[in-house]
């Protein structure tokens, strides 16, 4: 314990710089492999299309660390799909509709907070139920309909080019995470979500009010939820019913993939994101090679096993070390 | 003057009262040691002077104005820390952060911005104060158990501490770094902070403390100075009688073949080169300061932790010791130090508990035999003299000596020839420590080989044939009977016997 | 009350209530009562399924890839057969796969430590998507008559054959868990997984096998299916988890392990399948019949969180009553 550990273990802890170089290792192969899967549009592409869960998946990582789980994520954020598109069509003035569409995300989230931490339920099983809830809402709203044909004015909002070029929702992907790592890093509630995912009890005794920080954390995930639905609707100018279906099943494995750890007090926004945009990569690869879409869900189940497993492996090396 | 006074307290936990009437204070400047056994009411005391519990009667005083203390925030506001006996610290969090958790210091720019600069800084000097080289950029995962104490100690001394609760502050640390602790709050105590010292350790109660409590069943015996009592008195008070513990004529001890035999066995940074022998009918004892690898000897050979070299034989058969059950085969049991984790399943049936590790079962279909089943923890019951309802009662619902009754008597339904006991009496009243005594006693003149492990030296002189001592994880000593005294265990077991050798 | 005898009493409560739920559904709808038994053949693949989840959640762990070893294991079903395999052969395979599945589940769990939520939550993707890979995304169909009779088909006439089959699990079930060594580790584990492992039990081989057990119904529940349906698809067990595991909750199974029984399983899935038929029978639409769900599980969790704080307040003198090995592991120290 008194040697210092070497410089390949301390990049190894970092989950970060860890992802960015598979990143950039999966990156130069596919370089290597076809060069006109670099192409600007394409990259741009696959950063618009994890962008929407990768929003989620930040929510997800402040629940998670503080050693929760929320599995309504998904069905929240296409929800708020749903809502937004419904109320847009009927007329609704933009500044309405994102309001409401707001407060229903904040909702959801304020739900699942206050059974699992005024009521200390399960956080697995509260959030299961309030998924087939949410879910449920959706089909009510629309009558299993496709909500199409939006109004200019939101379309518009999902239109928006910064510099010409970077979509909506990646700009929007990119201020929240630096708004939640600020927030998580440098801000005195920020710390309070790790104290309590680390250690409840030190936690409490150190006068941090429990309850509320865990009932906080779900309210964000509810709140990026929401911001996830109103561009993803926005963006895409239409939403389904099934639309955030198995959503928070990619969050979580963003989230586990990019080093947060599911029991808690570890985890950052970047690494999450780094883990979205790995997970894009692998997706995106597969369907440039024409793989069917169908083998999506094998490949990121193995992926997530293969991060957590090693993340173990990795914990009882450090651990065998001292 | 007093700075913390608590008058008249009373509390109860579903019905039974745990505090009746105490009255307690401590005055700026002193040291004043609480003591008494477990279940004295001592650690309630202390936490509802720290709002962890609230009292159901009684007024607290505060430099002399009346205080609700309703949360541990409360007493902190008013500058009452408490250092527990077992760090609880954020692993993955730095030093520094743990330190100031709940009261980092901030910039403001808009919104509350933890400052890190500031957070370092402060933490260094804290820990400059204590005399202490630290990283306090490093993840308090990675200290070791006693740096994470200092840490817990550091924690209290950021503030403007007016009363520290020590909790047995020294159970997890080393003499140097208990002597260290002791210097720190010598130099607290002289600034003018009050301390409030809880204690087994009778030597340390007496070298640290100005004045002494002591309570029993929730009732507040005596308060006096510390230099007037003598330790008989001091342990009079405890225990409300001459404590005697009862003594056993000397067991016939074969010793031409050993049962077990151990040697060489080596785990770094645990323990390291341990050989020895156990006898038919003997009672071997292990002696040592806690983390001196006791524990860890006998989990190797009862397979927990598994050893890296060395062997051990039981009656001339080397086990690899790589799993519980072969210990189990060779008639090996093991009755953990700590009961709640290791021993009992609390919400479980005495019955269910009692027969864990041997199941009776019809041979066909692996069908419980429930009848055998209530016979056996009817028998375990009556011979070592359970205090239950029945054998359906959860063993959560008995007190602590009956659960370790029950974790003896699980492990006796097994059957074993060699008995390892860790700590056996740990946390167990005055009366069923006598019984555990004369069943340990009772396996020993069966015939069995019995091997215990003890930080109560009175418990070692009673019952041991022989003892073993270790010091940071290496066997430095064996007394004879004859040999075996207080004096000459603590020699041993604290290293320095061997430096005045 | 103690701990145990809350969530015994649980089950009986829940008998009580889906009595209720019967009466009131039959007087509602008066053509409910004469359909009772065939409803069943709607949901008893769920109910197959709770039996040995049961173990898995009171051994303290979770399985979320079930629904789609339904699916995989359907699937490989059909393809067997599609390539001249005996359809029973075929279907004996499917289990065995399912067992298989499970193995592995336990294996992850137990020799990496990684919780069970997300190591089921990714077998749950590769089972799934490597079952609709197979499927090539249709269905497999025109299985023989005799074949379709485990799932439709009535034993003197009147008893569905997937009913048979259930009562006979789960008597065998009840029987594993309150009268076998077995059962007894597997409360064991679910109380504390450290005394046992102190005590001798093989921790790790008990976990395994509840896994083992929940993949073997899965996999008989995907046959079950195929049969009903007379036809497989890679999706067919998509979302079942979540009802199998909400039956089990109602059932009155401790979330956080340790406690439970078969019979309290089995009627908490009863009753959610019989209300589901029943609002079928009124035309309530599925999607609302899903918010009914989640608003259920969450009432079970909650009335059963209270139960335990009560229990527990009635002197306890010890801490959780699960203790996690986890936290121990890592503080190895005297």
């Amino acid at each position: 314990m008194k040697n210092e550990p070497s410089l390949f273990w301390k990049i190894m802890q970092s989950r970060e710089s860890f992802l960015l170089g598979l990143i950039l290792l999966l990156l130069l192969i596919m370089l290597v492999v076809s060069p006109s899967f670099l192409g600007p549009g394409n990259l741009m592409n696959i950063l618009t299309n994890c962008a929407t869960v990768a929003i989620v998946a930040l929510g997800e990582t402040i629940v998670i660390i503080t050693k929760g789980i929320d599995l309504s994520v998904g069905a929240t954020m296409g929800m708020v799909t749903l809502f937004t598109g419904s109320l847009a069509l009927n007329g609704f003035p933009l500044a309405v509709v994102i309001l409401v569409a707001f407060l229903a995300g904040i909702v959801a989230g304020a739900l699942n907070g206050v059974l699992i931490s005024y009521l200390k339920l399960p956080p697995i099983i509260v959030t299961l139920g309030t998924l087939s809830v949410y879910s449920g809402i959706m089909y009510v709203i629309t009558k299993g309909n496709w909500v199409t044909n939006l109004p200019a004015g939101l379309l518009q909002l999902g239109n928006f080019r910064l510099f010409g070029f970077v979509p909506a929702p990646v700009v929007v992907l990119v201020v929240l995470l630096l708004v939640s790592t600020l927030f998580l890093q440098f801000s005195i509630p920020g710390r309070h979500i790790y104290a309590v995912g680390n250690n409840e009890a030190s936690a409490r005794l150190s006068g941090i009010n429990i309850k509320r920080v865990i009932f906080s954390a779900y309210l964000i995930a509810g709140f990026f939820s929401a911001v996830a639905g109103i561009f993803y609707v926005a963006y895409n100018g239409f939403s389904t019913p099934s639309t955030g279906g198995n959503m928070e099943l990619d969050a979580i494995a963003a989230a586990v993939i990019g080093g947060t750890n599911v029991f808690g007090g570890k985890g950052t926004p970047l690494g999450t994101l780094l883990g979205a945009i790995l997970l894009g990569i692998v997706t995106g690869a597969l369907v440039f090679f024409h793989i069917p879409a169908v083998w999506n869900l094998a490949v990121e189940g193995i992926v997530i096993l293969a991060a957590v497993i090693s993340d173990a492996a990795l914990y009882r090396m450090q651990t065998r070390r001292i | 003057m007093d700075i913390l006074k608590m008058v008249n307290i009373s509390k109860s936990f579903n019905g039974t009262a745990v505090l009746k009437d105490v009255s307690f204070e401590v005055r700026a400047g002193e040291v004043h040691a609480l003591i008494g056994e477990n279940g004295a009411g001592k650690s309630t005391l202390i936490k509802i002077a720290a709002g962890v519990y609230n009292s159901d009667d009684g007024e607290t005083f505060f430099d002399g104005r009346e205080v609700q203390i309703g949360t541990p925030a409360d007493a902190h506001r008013l500058g009452i820390f408490t250092v527990h006996q077992e760090p609880s610290v954020m692993p993955n969090l730095s030093v520094a952060e743990n330190v100031l958790m709940g009261f980092h210091p901030y910039r403001r720019f808009a919104f509350r911005w933890v400052d890190k600069k500031a957070m370092y800084r402060k933490t260094e000097e804290v820990f400059g104060k204590l005399g202490l080289k630290m990283d306090v950029r490093r993840n308090a995962g990675e200290l070791t158990i006693a740096q994470q104490q200092m840490l817990e100690i550091a924690k209290a001394l950021v503030h403007d501490v007016r009363v520290l609760i020590l909790d047995e502050p020294t159970a997890t640390l080393s003499d140097h770094e208990t002597g260290l602790l002791f210097e720190i709050v010598r130099r607290l105590r002289d600034q003018g902070t009050a301390v409030i010292f809880v204690s087994h350790r009778l030597h340390e109660v007496f070298s640290l403390s100005d004045r002494i409590t002591v309570m029993r069943d929730g009732e507040k015996v005596a308060t006096s100075v510390a230099a007037s009592l003598s330790e008989q008195e001091l342990v009079r008070l405890m225990v409300g009688r001459e404590l005697r513990l009862g003594s056993f004529e000397s067991r016939a001890t074969n010793r031409e073949k050993p049962l077990l035999q151990v040697s060489g066995l080596s785990n770094a940074p645990w323990f390291d080169d341990v050989s020895f022998a156990l006898y038919p009918g003997e009672v071997l004892a292990m002696a040592g300061l806690v983390g001196s690898g006791r524990t860890n000897v006998a989990e190797a050979i009862f397979g927990i932790q598994p050893a890296r070299s060395g062997q051990v034989v039981v009656n001339g058969e080397a086990l690899h010791m790589r799993s519980i059950k072969q210990a189990l085969e060779h008639g090996i049991a093991y009755i953990p130090e700590d009961r709640h984790k290791h021993g009992v399943a609390l919400a479980m049936s005495l019955r269910a508990n009692v027969t864990l590790v041997n199941v009776p079962a019809r041979p066909r279909l692996g069908c419980i035999d429930r009848r055998r089943e209530i016979q056996i923890s009817a028998e375990a019951v009556q011979r070592l003299n359970i205090k239950a309802q029945g054998v359906e009662q959860p063993v959560g619902q008995l007190s602590g000596g009956n659960q370790q009754k029950v974790v003896l008597a699980k492990w006796l339904a097994a059957g074993p020839k060699i008995i390892i006991l860790d700590e056996p009496t740990r946390g167990v009243d005055v009366g069923a420590k006598g019984e555990i005594h004369r069943i340990i006693d009772g396996l020993a003149r069966e015939g069995n080989a019995v091997l215990v492990i003890s930080s109560d030296l009175p418990e070692i002189l009673v019952l041991a044939d022989r003892t073993l001592v270790m010091h940071e994880g290496r066997l430095v000593g064996e007394l004879h009977r004859e040999d075996t005294s207080e004096e000459s265990i603590m020699a041993l077991a604290t290293g320095t016997a061997i430096r005045t050798a | 009350m103690k701990r145990s005898k809350f969530f015994a009493n649980w089950s009986y409560g829940i008998i009580a209530v889906f009595l209720l739920e019967m009466v009131i559904l039959s007087s509602v709808t008066p053509k409910f009562l004469s359909n009772l038994l065939p409803m069943t053949e709607n949901f008893m693949p769920i109910g197959i399924m709770a039996l040995s989840m049961t173990l898995v959640i009171i051994a303290g762990g979770i399985d979320l890839s079930i629904g789609s070893v339904v699916s995989f294991s359907g699937v490989i079903m059909g393809l067997l057969w599609q390539h001249g395999m005996n359809i029973w052969v075929a279907g004996l395979l499917a289990v065995l796969i399912g067992g298989l599945a499970g193995f592995i589940n336990g294996q992850i769990i137990v020799r990496t430590g990684i919780q069970p939520l997300i190591a089921t939550l990714a077998t749950q993707f590769i089972w799934g998507s490597l079952a609709v890979v197979l499927s090539n995304q249709g269905s497999i169909y025109g299985f023989p008559g005799s074949f379709l009779l485990l799932g439709t088909g009535f034993l003197y006439g009147y008893l569905p054959v997937q009913l048979v089959i259930f009562v006979v699990l789960a008597l065998l079930f009840a029987y594993l868990l309150n009268k076998t060594v077995f059962g007894r580790q597997v409360l064991f584990i679910g109380n504390s997984e450290s005394v046992s492992a102190y005590s001798g039990v093989n921790v790790n081989r008990v976990k395994t096998w509840t896994y083992v057990l929940s993949g073997l119904t899965a996999g008989l529940s995907g046959v079950i299916m195929g049969s009903f349906f007379a036809s497989v698809r890679g999706d067919m067990g998509q979302g079942l988890e979540l009802t199998v595991i909400t039956g089990c909750l109602v059932g009155g199974v401790n979330v956080f392990g340790g406690a439970g029984t078969i019979v309290g399983a089995a009627f908490g899935v009863l009753l959610l399948g019989m209300l589901s038929q029943g609002l079928n029978f009124m035309n309530v639409s599925s999607q609302v019949q899903a918010i009914i769900t989640g608003v259920i599980l969450i009432l079970a969790v909650a009335i059963q969180q209270l139960g335990t704080i009560f229990a527990r307040r009635r002197k306890m003198t010890g801490g959780e009553g699960a203790g996690k090995l986890r936290g121990e592991r890592r503080a190895r120290v005297e």
